[in-house]
Order: structure tokens, then C-alpha cells, then sequence
């Protein structure tokens, strides 16, 4: 007998686990994208009318099949770090917290993998790890706060160890996963593949074997700082072709690095920063680091030095968030694209935020092989509707431009979703295809991935119209700039 | 109608988007790590407090119970990317809910009923303030330094204010002690919101009688004036709560009007430390045992000493002393502080558990503390949750090594 169909359980609210109170409600309905009622025009109920926070899978099998049964909403939650609403209600129901399934079960050294329930935060599993030799092959940018499984499921390729040791699934070689009807299976191989990228909607990952490794001999990096991004994407392209891959690349453009350092020292005049870390056995990440230093100096980049580069690398896993050190609201698209398409988008960005008087920068982190996450930011204050709103046309401009260069978008969550019928019909169909074929009833994680209660044509015109009202104003010089921007002659 | 105008709770719209959401703060949480829900930290507050002011929410009994379930540690302050400052706005907050009569949360109004009524969160005779004062020891009333005993160290663990005054006397100080005349620091009111309202309190016939308002700004300033009165110009803790309200907050009460406080404050692992660093402490004895340093939130995270305390016990012959995964900026909390343990006794009781499970995890088999609150914490730790440590403050060790008692 599940759980719930116990005789004295008449209500979920029965459950110790599981609340029903507005605080809890309120709380575990937004995510990183601000509060939990802002796009309200992709949601049809953006409050969850029932948070549940389960122990063990079969408190999440219990509930997934009572849910199932009775048709409603459930809405895996891990950390609740993305972006896109991945995690956010969109017609009610109940939000599934994961992140009490945290616990390590098992760790092998002579497989060298960790088995693990899936909620729990990245950074307190390798710190655990850590304690025994041990340590991660990959994790997020935000392994600060995000769960295992949260990662997973918003198609995790590009983080800490990514260019070296590949995406999030190919670091896990089995799963424990719930189905939405209740069931409990143990997946492996590209069974798995229906749970990455897909937002919950195959079911609930409870534990899983991730890939470890030894704690490396030696991490060492450097920064550099270019004069043209043409320069940089050239030392870029060759260091990620060098023997001994890094474990993270990441390439900045001035005004990111000059509001996440609180302003930069006017010897530093370049305009695209770059850094790279490498790990692994000493003479290897020796040689690493003088080749990459040697492609640097080719170019004439100037050397930031090693304070600059131990402060950066310390600051990698909260560095996107420090843009919004006195941004009152930060709008950004990420997209995933070959590093060496990218000059377009960055030229672009820079044009559209200069017509429209608007904030820009930008920041891109390497995955495998050639490909990177290029994320776009808008700094903005959303009070002040109209430079809001050109951030938000500027970004949607963008990510048309970059599907026209061979990106595609890396999250997808509730906001992107509305893309994807008609820029990734690919896509589009597959994610209908594993709804089809493990939620008929479409109860996991609504609108998101299958389905999308705002229209492209409407969003477009929305955009185009908000796009060119900002252009008039910027034209009748009514349209000033919000944000203090680094002077031109830091540069 | 107007109610649904405006926001049941009104609060400053340039501090209520600051917060990224990035939730960079929730682990390591004293609340979350204690219940475990989206509302239990930092920003999960933040984006609740958002939400009811924009939403014009109603202020709920879970919202209030949410706001104070908060040892306002500042852990989360030392771990966001963006340094926002979390504990200013919780207070804030905190403050208006009290303004509301919706605040504070539970039975914490008891703690400002009794300063209003006798000088003090425990509701002891105030006359009594000074009996933990024994025979061989020496206080003067004319001396520059001053001893602020606060209330937990008069009338709750009396062997600290004893120790500490032992050891001021082995240096040759006989302090001030203001004894009656020293009522409570208001740590407690302020850190609860309590800082004007009014106090009323039932008759056993059910008449209610108004015992007047209780206004934090007179008791901070009668205490000022009671040291200025005496010559004090220098004044020593033991109480880090204390310590860091008396230099953090008085301020805020007094320079508008008066200017800079006319004395300096000293915690006594500073005066310690500079003991050691001038070579004016010779050890006695020695402590051949394995310690580790419990860093209290108000000494450390809130006013930045860090370095004092392990100065004064590394100099301690025999120590093997080690530190605790999360020391110093990063230290847990030892659950007592912000009116955690006045609103929620047993939470904190865990959360001191855990801490010592840490202590013990290193193998430390004394723990050292340098705050009257987070010893009081630890010591209900290892009573009620079944782990066993030594728990000490530095004076404690002080007197014990030199056989001061
Ligand atoms: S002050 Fe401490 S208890 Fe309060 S939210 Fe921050 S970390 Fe949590
Ligand atoms: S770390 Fe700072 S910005 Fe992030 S959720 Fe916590 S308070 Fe908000």
C-alpha cells in the first residue's frame, strides 16, 4: 500500500511531508528568474497549492501516482537556480522539493563513482568527497546551490570540468528514477537520455552513480586580457585544441569584468578578458600552462597576473550572480554555439544596446569540443519599463541571430519553450514523443518542453513593437542609459 | 479599502529587489539546515518579503513565524555573491511587524515586557544585578575601565562575569561595575524588532495594565550616561552580543545627537591577545588537551575578530588545537543568537548539537567559545541532545590555568 492510500491519509496535507501553507507556497514557486509571479503571461496559476518534501522514493512514487491519478500538476524542484522558470509552477499543484534526498550511499573507489540521491548541492557532495581524496569530474557554474538532479534536467554541458570530462550525463552511468505513474526503475545506458534536458518530464530522478575522481596534483591557471575579441576566439580555438584539455575556459568582455571586479585598474585597457584553468598531474598542467601562455603572448594579450587569475577562479561558481551587484534586475539568454560563430551575436549585442541605450555584456563558458554557452546579459531595472523591456527585445533579437549562426538555446525551461516549434522542430518533437510516451496525462512539469501558453507570433510582435518604441525615444533622445557603464577611456 | 491600496507591510522598494534569488546562501543556513523549506533563509525571506509587499498579501502567522526563525548568524551575508545586506533588512522588517502588533513572533515580547518592567530579558530583580560579585575579588568606582556584565553572565551563568572579573584582577584592574544600574545592552530588543512599543501586561483579576512604552533608545542611552557619570572610558566584554551591539549599535542611537560614544570598547579576547602579544601573559598551568575555537556569529562574522582568540589559545602551553570545517567567515552558528533561541528553544538546541557533532568530528575534546550566549547554547547541547564535550570560554580557562579560583 503507497502512502497515500493509507486509511487515515484523506488529504496530502495528512502527510507530515507535504504543506500547504502560503509561505511555503510562495517560497517554492519562484526561482533565480525573480519572484514567483513574474512572467505571468507563460503561467496560468503561478502558485503552487501544495509543496511536498519527500524522504525517499517511495514517499516520491506514492506521490507522483496519487498525483497521476488524479491529474495534477507536479513540479520537480531541485535547487531552483535556472533561469527559465524550469522550475516553476504554471497551473498550480504541487511543487516536488528533492533536495531533502541528499544522502550518499555509497562511494567506490575502485570504480571510482559516488552513488547518490539526487538532491543533493553539488558543492556539498565534493566537499564530501573532498574529505576522502575524492572529487568531481563536472558540476555547474552554480554547484553553489543547485542539485544534481537539477542540473540533469536542464541539460547540464557546460560547468566546471565540461571541456575536459563532458556533460552531466556522460558523468553518470545509472539512475534511480521514479516514472510519473509511481513506477521505480533503475535506468542505465540511453535509458537515461529521456531524463537529461528534459525538465522533469520523464519522471523524477531520486539517486544516481556519478563519475569521481582522484583530487588532482596540481590546478594552476592564467588571465589574460585582449585587445579584439578576434584575437581572443583565436587563442581560445587553439587551446582547445592543446594536448591536455582545461577543466574551464571562460571569456568575458569588459563592462562583465568590470562590474562583477567592482571596476578595474586603469593599466588594464583591453576589452576581452580570458581565463583557463587546467588540472591534473604536475608536469601536465606545467606544460599546459606554458602553452596556453605562450598562445596568449602571441596575440599580445596583456598578463593579469596571478592574484588577478586565484581571485577569478575562486569566484567561479558565484560570478554570474555578482553582475547583479548593483543591478536591480538582470535579464539573460544563454545560447549553445560553436565558440568561433559567436562575433556576430557579441557585434550585435553591442549595436542594439547602443541604439536602444541600454546596457550589455557578455560571458561564455567552454564545453566539449568546440562548443560553449554564450550567455547575454541585460542589466536593467525592471521599474523602469522601457529600458527593461529593450533588454529583454535585445535578447530575444539575439537569440534568433543565434539560432542563425548554429547556436541553439541551452535552457529551455518555461520561458524558451516557446522557441522551440519553430527554431528546434527536432526538438520539439521528441520532447512530445517521451511526453507521449511516460506522461500522457501531462501532469510533470506543464508548459514546459511540449507546450507553451504564450505564441511566438505574439511574443515577436510584442518584442518588435517594444524594440522599435525604445528606438524612437532613443532617437528623440528621451531614452538615457540607467546604468553607469565603464568609461571609454578605461578602455 | 486603503488595505488594498497598499501593502499591509510597507518596505522600501530599492532594498526588496536587491536579492539575485541565486540562493547561493541556502546550505549553509542556520534555518534551512534546521527546517529545510524554500522560506527557511535568506532568500527565500527575501523573495516571500517581495512577494507579500507586491502581492498586498496579509500578513499570516506563518509569514511572522518565517521572518524570526532567523538567528540573523549573517552566514548568508558572508556567502552571497552580492554581499546584500540581509540581517539590516530582517531587522527592518522585524522592526514593522513589532510597529504592526504582528511582531514579535511567539513568546519574544516577554523579553522586552521585562526590560520595560525590570532592566532585563530574564525578568530578575535588578537589585540582585550585582550579587555574582564574590569575596576576593576587587571592583572599584573610580577606575577608567568598566565591566558590562549583560544580563545572561548577571543572573544565568555567573561563574562567567565571576571569571572574567578575576582575570581583569589579576591584571590589576578593578573595574566599574554598574551592578543595578546596568540594565540590559537591547541586543535582544533589536535584533527582534523591539525597539518601541507599547507594553501592556494582564492582572491575574484579566484587567490589563499599560506599563508605558518601551523605548530601546532610553535604556541604551541611561547606560551610557551611567558610564559617563563614573569616568568610564574604556568598557570590556564578555558577552559578544553585547559587545557587538554596544559598538555596532549604540552608535546609531547616539551620535545623532550627542556625537561619538564616550568610551572605547574592548572584548576580552582583544585584551587578551594584546596580554599575550606584549608579553604580559605567563601561562601557569598547562592544557593538555585538544581544542577547537567556536567563532560566536556577533564576534566574528558581525564586528570581524577572528585572529584575537586564537592568539590568547594557541599561546596556551600543551594545546593541540585545531580548527573546525567551517571556522571563522564560514563558522556555523551556534543557534542562539537573533532570538532563535527565545522563539525556537529546541531548533536551537539542535543546531548547537550539530555544532559540537563538529567539534567532535575533528577530535577536539573541549570546545572554546568567547560569547556568555553560545556557551548557554552549548551546554543545553550537550544536555538535552546526548553528545558529550568540554565546553569552555576563554575566561573560564583563564582563571582555571592561572588558579584564580
Ligand atoms: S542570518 Fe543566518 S539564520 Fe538568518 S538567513 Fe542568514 S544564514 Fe540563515
Ligand atoms: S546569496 Fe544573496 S543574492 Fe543569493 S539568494 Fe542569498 S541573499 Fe539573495
Amino acid at each position: 500500500m503507497t502512502e497515500l492510500a493509507k486509511p487515515d491519509v484523506k488529504k496530502l496535507t495528512d502527510l507530515e511531508w507535504v504543506t500547504d501553507s502560503m509561505v511555503d507556497r510562495l517560497s517554492a514557486s519562484g526561482d533565480t528568474t525573480g519572484i514567483p509571479y513574474y512572467h505571468y503571461r507563460w503561467k496560468k496559476n503561478w502558485l503552487a497549492d501544495y509543496v511536498a518534501l519527500p524522504r525517499s522514493k517511495e514517499q516520491v512514487s506514492s506521490l507522483l501516482k496519487l498525483a497521476s491519478d488524479r491529474r495534477i500538476p507536479v513540479v520537480p524542484r531541485g535547487g531552483g537556480t535556472c533561469y527559465y522558470g524550469s522550475a516553476s509552477p504554471t497551473r498550480g499543484g504541487i511543487v516536488l522539493d528533492t533536495k531533502i534526498l541528499n544522502q550518499v550511499l555509497e562511494v567506490n573507489e575502485q570504480e571510482m563513482w559516488v552513488h547518490v540521491q539526487a538532491g543533493a548541492v553539488w558543492e556539498v557532495l565534493d566537499i564530501y568527497l573532498r574529505k576522502r581524496g575524492l572529487t568531481l569530474c563536472v558540476a555547474p557554474q552554480s554547484a553553489v546551490a543547485s542539485t544534481l538532479a537539477g542540473w540533469l534536467a536542464i541539460g547540464g554541458k557546460a560547468g566546471i570540468g565540461s571541456p575536459k570530462y563532458g556533460t552531466a550525463l556522460e558523468n553518470i552511468s545509472e539512475m534511480t528514477v521514479v516514472r510519473p505513474n509511481g513506477e521505480i526503475d533503475t535506468v542505465s545506458g540511453e535509458d537515461m537520455n529521456v531524463f537529461y534536458g528534459t525538465s522533469g518530464i520523464a519522471g523524477v530522478v531520486t539517486s544516481m552513480k556519478l563519475r569521481v575522481r582522484p583530487i588532482p596534483e596540481m590546478e594552476g591557471g592564467l588571465i589574460f586580457v585582449f585587445s579584439s575579441l578576434q584575437s581572443a576566439l583565436e587563442a581560445v580555438e587553439r587551446i582547445c585544441k592543446l594536448k591536455h584539455k582545461p577543466v574551464y575556459l571562460r571569456m568575458t568582455d569588459r563592462e562583465y569584468e568590470w562590474r562583477v571586479a567592482g571596476g578595474l585598474p586603469p593599466q588594464i585597457t583591453g576589452s576581452v578578458f580570458v581565463l583557463v584553468t587546467f588540472d591534473g598531474k604536475k608536469l601536465d598542467v606545467e606544460d599546459s600552462l606554458k602553452a596556453a601562455k605562450g598562445i596568449f603572448e602571441l596575440t599580445g594579450a596583456q598578463d593579469l597576473g596571478e592574484e588577478y587569475f586565484r581571485k577569478s577562479w575562486a569566484d567561479r561558481f558565484i560570478v554570474e550572480m555578482k553582475l547583479k551587484l548593483e543591478v536591480p534586475t538582470l535579464s539573460m539568454q544563454n545560447i549553445w554555439i560553436p565558440v568561433s560563430n559567436i562575433a556576430p551575436i557579441t557585434e550585435r549585442m553591442y549595436s542594439i544596446a547602443r541604439k536602444y541605450r541600454i546596457n550589455s555584456c557578455f560571458y561564455l563558458v567552454m564545453g566539449m569540443g568546440d562548443m560553449a554557452r554564450l550567455c547575454l546579459f541585460a542589466p536593467s531595472d525592471h521599474r523602469h519599463w522601457t529600458h527593461f523591456m529593450a533588454g529583454k527585445t535585445m535578447l530575444h533579437r539575439l537569440a534568433k541571430l543565434g539560432y542563425r549562426h548554429g547556436g541553439e538555446l541551452y535552457t529551455l525551461g518555461l520561458q524558451n519553450t516557446v522557441y522551440l516549434k519553430k527554431f528546434q522542430p527536432e526538438d520539439y518533437r521528441r520532447f512530445q514523443e517521451v511526453r507521449q510516451k511516460w506522461d500522457p496525462n501531462g501532469i510533470m512539469n506543464p508548459d514546459k518542453l511540449t507546450h507553451s501558453n504564450m505564441t511566438y507570433r505574439r511574443m515577436n510582435l510584442m518584442f518588435t513593437m517594444n524594440g522599435n518604441f525604445r528606438r524612437v525615444l532613443s532617437i528623440l533622445r528621451r531614452a538615457k542609459n540607467l546604468l553607469q557603464v565603464p568609461r571609454q577611456e578605461d578602455a | 479599502m486603503s488595505r488594498f491600496l497598499r501593502p499591509e507591510i510597507d518596505f522600501d522598494p530599492d532594498k526588496i529587489v536587491l536579492c539575485a534569488n541565486c540562493s547561493t546562501c541556502r546550505w549553509t543556513c542556520t534555518s534551512y539546515e534546521e527546517f529545510q523549506t524554500e522560506a527557511m533563509f535568506a532568500g527565500g525571506r527575501l523573495r516571500l518579503l517581495r512577494s507579500y509587499v507586491e502581492k498586498n498579501l496579509p500578513i499570516d502567522d506563518d509569514f511572522v513565524r518565517t521572518v524570526y526563525a532567523c538567528s540573523t548568524c549573517e552566514q548568508c551575508v558572508e556567502r552571497c555573491p552580492i554581499k546584500l545586506p540581509y540581517v539590516e533588512i530582517i531587522e527592518d522588517v522585524r522592526k514593522k511587524l513589532v510597529e504592526l502588533g504582528k511582531g514579535p513572533y511567539g513568546r519574544l515580547h516577554l523579553m522586552g515586557d521585562f526590560v520595560q518592567k525590570v532592566r532585563n530579558v530574564f525578568g530578575e530583580d535588578p537589585q540582585t544585578r550585582g550579587d555574582w560579585i564574590q569575596e576576593g575579588t576587587e571592583t572599584s568606582t573610580d577606575s577608567e575601565w568598566g565591566y558590562f556584565v549583560g544580563c545572561t553572565a548577571s543572573f544565568k551563568r555567573k561563574e562567567i562575569a565571576d571569571s572574567t572579573l578575576r582575570m581583569l584582577n589579576y591584571f590589576g584592574i578593578k573595574p566599574q561595575i554598574l551592578g543595578p544600574d546596568e540594565f540590559c545592552c537591547c541586543s535582544p530588543l533589536i535584533r527582534t524588532g523591539q525597539l518601541e512599543r507599547q507594553v501592556l501586561e494582564e492582572a491575574e483579576d484579566g484587567s490589563v495594565q499599560d506599563l508605558g512604552t518601551l523605548k530601546v533608545e532610553e535604556v541604551i542611552m541611561h547606560n551610557i550616561e551611567q558610564m559617563e557619570a563614573r569616568g568610564i572610558k574604556k568598557v570590556i566584554f564578555s558577552c559578544s552580543g553585547c559587545y557587538r551591539t554596544v559598538t555596532l549599535d549604540w552608535p546609531k542611537f547616539y551620535r545623532a545627537t550627542h556625537g561619538i560614544l564616550p568610551f572605547s570598547t574592548q572584548h576580552l579576547t582583544q585584551f587578551l591577545a594584546l596580554k599575550v602579544r606584549k608579553g604580559e601573559l605567563k601561562w601557569k598551568g598547562s592544557f593538555d588537551e585538544r581544542v577547537t575555537y567556536h567563532d560566536p556569529c556577533h564576534l566574528g562574522r558581525h564586528v570581524g575578530i577572528f585572529d584575537a582568540p586564537r592568539e590568547v589559545i594557541k599561546s596556551i602551553p600543551g594545546i593541540d588545537f585545531v580548527e573546525m570545517e567551517r571556522s571563522r567567515e564560514n563558522a556555523k552558528c551556534c543557534g542562539a543568537g537573533g532570538g532563535f533561541k527565545a522563539g525556537f528553544g529546541d531548533n536551537a538546541v539542535n543546531v548547537a548539537a550539530d555544532r559540537i557533532k563538529q567539534a567532535l568530528e575533528v577530535g577536539a575534546t573541549t570546545l572554546i567559545s568567547s560569547c556568555v550566549f553560545c556557551k548557554l547554547n552549548f551546554l543545553d547541547g550537550v544536555k538535552k541532545r546526548d553528545v558529550s564535550i568540554n565546553v569552555l570560554n576563554i575566561e573560564d580557562l583563564f582563571v582555571d590555568l592561572m588558579g584564580l579560583r
